[in-house]
């Protein structure tokens, strides 16, 4: 499975919104799949997932928009 | 001497502001100037009186001076000793030292807190602990002084923000603009001037002749309802204004800060209102209270229900808020009362209860509106 596959895997388990798969650019805080403590809880779960560090203030809110984002953020850190 | 309050400030920023703006025609980011003129407004903002006439005490001066240098130490010597790797009892160390002279300052009794206190602290202290947050976080690995003091009293912001980030503000402050940078960082300077003036010399004064100040002399249920009208939107354009003022000059010296305001009274929600009202604020306790809370809560399973953990974070992030303002009883009411909105409007909005029709988009931001100006005016003091 790609990192991209992964991410998106991640993301629908952690928010449980089926649309991240088919929409990669929907605006996760826009429409409210995403909240303060959601990214936390998709931040640990990527954390457990990949087991790389991330750190809390690494994360700001426009880099992390998008399933595509979070994908080329977590990319930029795994690999492809 | 009050920053924007006065011709002579203003004339004063903007002529050291034409050094940068010849330089950024050059595509020169002159970074030991954006020093230089922090400094020079520091010394004229402390060392003068309110008008800027009287010359008030070196005292004061004299403890910002000696504050900025205190929280270089304590940041320049936690970088050092986190080089050997986290740890966590470094960290907490750390963190209270640099919170020290607020504690002082709020806590100390009465008639004693100015040996420490100077107007703008608070709003210092926060971007002093930004940087002890991101050194933690292995996110800031050097630690060079003069970006350090040049982030931490850049005077547009140092008396009431907005709040910047250190490696926001990093960013701006190593990156040489454009001459395209530069036009269009003057276009949002002068917008945000414009805006600052509207507000701050027109709007609220209006407000506050008209408005605030008869209402302050009315009793009874109406006369509440409208001081609470009126100090809302008061409190509202003067710190907007401020805000806009702040950002504006900030754009003439090539730094961009976070926006502070959002159109707060269209919130639909009280969750949507943190996020448009004193932005830099809320966002800051967000990443550095509740989101630390929350991430340790889940990460060591404390709790069985993990909403748990976001509500006792929400309840020490405003808790935090309240005490932040003043140690009076209401601003602690004040953080407390939105923790308990932010709580109920969780509950009420929670997952597993099912999808829910939400109130007209109209009746939601009228309820939020009534909500929060109802803060505010516990926040006012008019109430006890």
């Amino acid at each position: 499975m790609s990192t991209a596959d992964r991410v998106v895997a991640t993301i629908e388990d952690v928010t449980g919104e089926p649309a991240v798969r088919s929409n990669r650019d929907l605006d996760l805080f826009e429409h409210q799949v995403l909240d303060s403590l959601r990214t936390i809880e998709l931040l640990v779960a990527l954390t457990e997932h990949f087991g790389t560090d991330i750190a809390l203030s690494e994360i700001e809110r426009e880099l992390w928009a998008t399933p595509n984002k979070i994908i080329a953020f977590m990319e930029q850190r795994v690999g492809v | 001497m009050t920053p924007y309050g006065s011709v002579f400030y203003f004339g004063l920023l903007l002529y050291l502001a034409i050094p940068v703006l010849v330089a950024s025609w050059f595509e020169v980011k002159p970074r030991r100037y954006i020093l230089a003129a922090t400094l020079v407004i520091v010394v004229v903002q402390f060392g003068l009186g309110p008008l800027g006439l009287a010359i008030a005490p070196l005292r004061d001066i004299g403890k910002v001076v000696g504050f900025a240098v205190g929280q270089w130490a304590v940041a320049a010597l936690f970088l050092r000793l986190r080089r050997a790797g986290p740890n966590r009892a470094v960290f907490y160390s750390a963190v209270l030292v640099a919170l020290l002279p607020l504690a002082l300052e709020k806590f100390m009794p009465r008639g004693t807190s100015h040996l420490v206190a100077f107007m703008g602290i608070s709003y210092l202290t926060f971007r002093a602990l930004d940087v002890v947050f991101a050194v933690q976080d292995g996110l800031v690995k050097e630690l060079p002084a003069a970006e350090y003091f040049s982030f931490l009293l850049f005077f547009p912001a140092i008396s009431a923000g907005p709040i910047d980030r250190y490696r926001r503000f990093r960013t701006d402050y190593r990156k040489p603009r454009s001459r395209d940078e530069l036009l269009s960082d003057l276009d949002q300077a002068t917008d945000r001037i414009f805006r600052g003036l509207l507000y701050s010399f027109v709007i609220a004064p209006l407000i506050n002749f008209y408005w605030l100040t008869p209402s302050l002399h009315r009793y009874g249920l109406p006369g509440v309802a409208s001081y609470m009208y009126a100090y809302s939107l008061h409190l509202f354009f003067d710190f907007a204004g401020y805000s806009a003022f702040a950002i504006g000059v900030g754009y003439l010296f090539g730094i961009r800060m976070p926006e502070n305001f959002n159109q707060p009274f269209l919130a639909k929600n009280i969750t949507d209102f943190w996020n448009r009202w004193h932005i830099s604020l809320s966002s800051f306790l967000r990443d550095h209270v509740y989101g630390r809370f929350v991430l340790a809560a889940t990460k060591r399973r404390w709790f069985k229900d993990r909403q748990l953990a976001s509500y006792l974070g929400s309840v020490l992030a405003f808790g935090l808020m309240g005490v932040w303002h003043g140690t009076a009883a209401r601003y602690l009411a004040y953080g407390l009362y939105h923790a308990l909105l932010i709580v109920g409007y969780g509950m009420l909005t929670r997952p597993e209860r099912g999808p829910r029709k939400p109130l007209p988009l109209l009746a939601a931001r009228v309820v939020t509106f009534h909500l929060v100006c109802f803060g505010f005016l516990i926040f006012s003091g008019r109430l006890f």
